[in-house]
């Protein structure tokens, strides 16, 4: 299974409208200027996915897990380093007791990984015109393996997956996540259709 | 909410929130689309059912015009988008709570 050039184009593209929201969610929430990378997408077996992670992202991850659901479906996740994850969530704990600061650290992280998740996904969705839900946020901290591991149990479809990548930087501190969607091969085959329906419906305006 | 005046009853699913709507028939409810067990959705239909007059405002991230569409048909008296500010879930529910409608 491999993605065209014309479909990879198109995709990042789409992607690419859908990150932006997500930046601007982002930006809203910490109150910094993100800068989003362009997004890359490839088409990896899931062991290649996962050398890939694990050259990305050294160690333990915080990850925020969402499952989407819908005529596509897949796994969307927010990866981000421990350091990261406090960075990010420093400004919306401020003022919170100390015995209190680890929850509402968990908590913060967990409601910015649905926001971008959301923000990015149902964009997605919106302009292919492919409604999907979203179900509740998961916050693990884990390596890259047994993140991946706990996605692909039981799921042999999961074999394959399409790994949309994309770096985000708050510009100013110095600390990047990423982005990452995991579809299946049926719904990596609908998402093919439906991007070239989302073509030819902006070629016809 | 409770220091612009409010007072503020706090339900952790949504089976709770009915169990809590039906002793306590709170002039509006705040409800996130994606909750443990039933989704806010859902359990908006049921608060509906329960009442058909309840004033539900719904919160969440999903941009999907179709998620406010189906909140719309379901009888939400409206929808706030994360993120969003204090002020805005303060300026939602008052307007909800005097009978207007609040889509941003």
């Amino acid at each position: 299974m491999e993605l065209t050039p014309r479909h990879r184009e198109a995709l990042a593209e789409l992607i690419n409208i859908g990150y932006a929201r997500a930046g601007k969610s982002l930006s809203e929430l910490t109150g910094e200027r993100i800068v989003l990378n362009a997004p890359m997408v490839e088409i990896h077996s899931i062991d290649v996915v996962r050398v890939a992670l694990n050259e990305l992202v050294k160690g333990e991850v915080a990850s925020v897990h969402q499952v989407f659901s819908g005529a596509v479906a897949g796994h969307a996740l927010l990866l981000v380093s421990n350091e990261a994850a406090d960075v990010l969530t420093s400004p919306l704990v401020a003022g919170v007791p100390s015995n209190q600061q680890q929850t509402a650290r968990r908590e913060a992280l967990t409601e910015i990984g649905n926001i971008l998740l959301q923000a990015s996904m149902g964009l997605c969705g919106e302009l292919l015109q492919v409604h999907v839900s979203f179900t509740v946020p998961r916050l693990e901290i884990e390596t890259i393996d047994d993140m991946l591991n706990s996605i692909c149990v039981n799921n042999q479809e999961l074999q394959f997956a399409v790994l949309v990548r994309t770096r985000f930087e708050l510009q100013n501190s110095q600390v990047s996540g990423y982005i990452v969607v995991i579809l299946g091969v049926t719904s990596f085959s609908r998402l093919l259709d439906e991007l070239d329906r989302w073509e030819a419906r902006q070629l016809s305006v | 909410m409770e220091e612009a005046g409010y007072s503020v009853d706090e339900a952790k699913d949504g089976m709770e929130a009915l169990e809590r709507y039906a002793l306590s028939r709170p002039q509006v409810v705040l409800l996130d689309v994606v909750m443990d067990g039933m989704t806010g959705l859902e359990v908006l239909a049921k608060l509906r059912g329960l009442d058909p007059k309840a004033k539900v405002v719904l919160a969440t991230a999903d941009v999907q015009a179709s998620t406010a569409a189906t909140a719309r048909e379901a009888g939400a008296a409206g929808i706030i988008c994360k993120p969003f500010q204090r002020q805005r879930i303060i300026q939602t529910i008052a307007a909800v709570e005097k009978g207007e409608p609040a889509w941003s």
